[in-house]
C-alpha cells in the first residue's frame, strides 16, 4: 500500500514538474519573424505603393507618396538597395520596429533598441552591424514627425519630399555598411535642412 | 506513506518550484541586466521626446562604428 502511495505521488510530481517546465519554456519561444512572412511583406508595400513606382528617381517616388498621402513605403526604399537576402532581414526588422513608433517617448528608444538586438545603456559595447540597424531605425522616427508636420500643412509636399528622401539616403548608406565618415557628413546636411523645416 | 517521506517529496517540489522560478526570472530581467552587465545602466534608454534627443540618440549609435 505504501510503496503504491510512493508511485502515485511520484508519477504526480513527475506530472506537475513537466507541465511547469513546458509552461516556462514555452512562454519564451517564438521567431519575432515567423508571424510575418518576408515574401507576404514584400508583396504588400509593392502593392501598396505601385501606383509611385513608375519615377526612376528616388525623390520623385517619395514625392508621388506624399502627394498621394499612400504610404511612404521607406521600409522598402531604404531596404531595396541591399542584396536578396539582406533585403528581406531589413523589410522584416523594420515591420517589427513598427509598433515602437507608438511607444511613449520614454519606451520608445528601448523598443527600438530591442528589434535592433541592443541593451540598455551605453551602446558601444555592442556590434556594429546592430548599432547601424538601430540607427536606421531612429531615422523612421524622424521622418514620421516630418509626415505629421506635412500633414498638418506646415510643409509643402517639395520640402517633406526633399527631407524624406535625404533621410532614406542616409538609412540607405548606413544599411549599406558606408563609411560612417559619410553618414556623419550626409547626417549634418539633413540635420540642418530638417532643423529649419521643422522650426517653422 | 511515512511522514518523512512526505516532508522530503514536499521540500523537493519546493526546490524545483524555486528553481523554476528563478529561471524564469533571469530569463525577463536578461534583457536590461546581463545584456549591459552593468547594474547602474540596466533598463536605461533616453527618452525620445525632441529632435535634439533623437539626434543625439542616433549620434551614440553610430560613435565608434567605422
Amino acid at each position: 500500500m505504501k510503496k503504491r502511495a510512493i508511485i502515485s505521488f511520484s508519477l504526480l510530481l513527475i506530472i506537475l514538474v513537466a507541465t511547469l517546465v513546458l509552461a516556462v519554456g514555452g512562454g519564451g519561444g517564438g521567431d519575432p519573424d515567423t508571424n510575418s512572412n518576408p515574401e507576404e511583406i514584400q508583396a504588400t508595400t509593392i502593392t501598396q505603393i505601385a501606383d509611385c513606382e513608375a519615377p526612376t528617381m528616388l525623390r520623385e517616388r517619395v514625392r508621388c507618396r506624399i502627394t498621394a498621402r499612400a504610404s511612404t513605403s521607406s521600409i522598402e526604399e531604404s531596404c531595396r538597395v541591399l542584396s536578396s537576402e539582406k533585403r528581406t532581414a531589413c523589410i522584416a526588422l523594420q515591420n517589427r520596429a513598427s509598433p515602437c513608433y507608438d511607444e511613449t517617448a520614454s519606451d520608445k528608444a528601448l523598443c527600438l533598441r530591442r528589434n535592433a538586438g541592443l541593451g540598455a545603456g551605453q551602446l558601444n559595447r555592442f556590434a556594429a552591424e546592430d548599432r547601424r540597424e538601430y540607427a536606421a531605425l531612429l531615422m523612421y522616427e524622424l521622418q514620421e514627425r516630418i509626415e505629421k508636420k506635412h500633414e498638418q500643412g506646415q510643409l509643402t509636399d517639395d520640402e517633406s519630399a526633399q527631407l524624406i528622401t535625404s533621410l532614406i539616403e542616409i538609412k540607405q548608406s548606413l544599411l549599406k555598411g558606408e563609411p560612417i565618415a559619410d553618414v556623419r557628413v550626409k547626417m549634418t546636411s539633413f540635420k540642418q535642412a530638417y532643423l529649419e523645416a521643422m522650426s517653422q | 506513506m511515512k511522514k518523512s517521506t512526505i516532508v522530503i517529496v514536499v521540500i523537493i517540489i519546493l526546490l524545483l518550484l524555486g528553481g523554476l522560478w528563478y529561471m524564469n526570472r533571469n530569463t525577463e530581467t536578461s534583457f536590461n541586466e546581463s545584456s549591459s552587465g552593468n547594474a547602474e545602466n540596466a533598463g536605461q534608454a533616453p527618452a525620445l521626446e525632441t529632435d535634439e534627443q533623437v539626434f543625439n540618440e542616433f549620434d551614440s549609435a553610430i560613435t565608434g562604428v567605422e
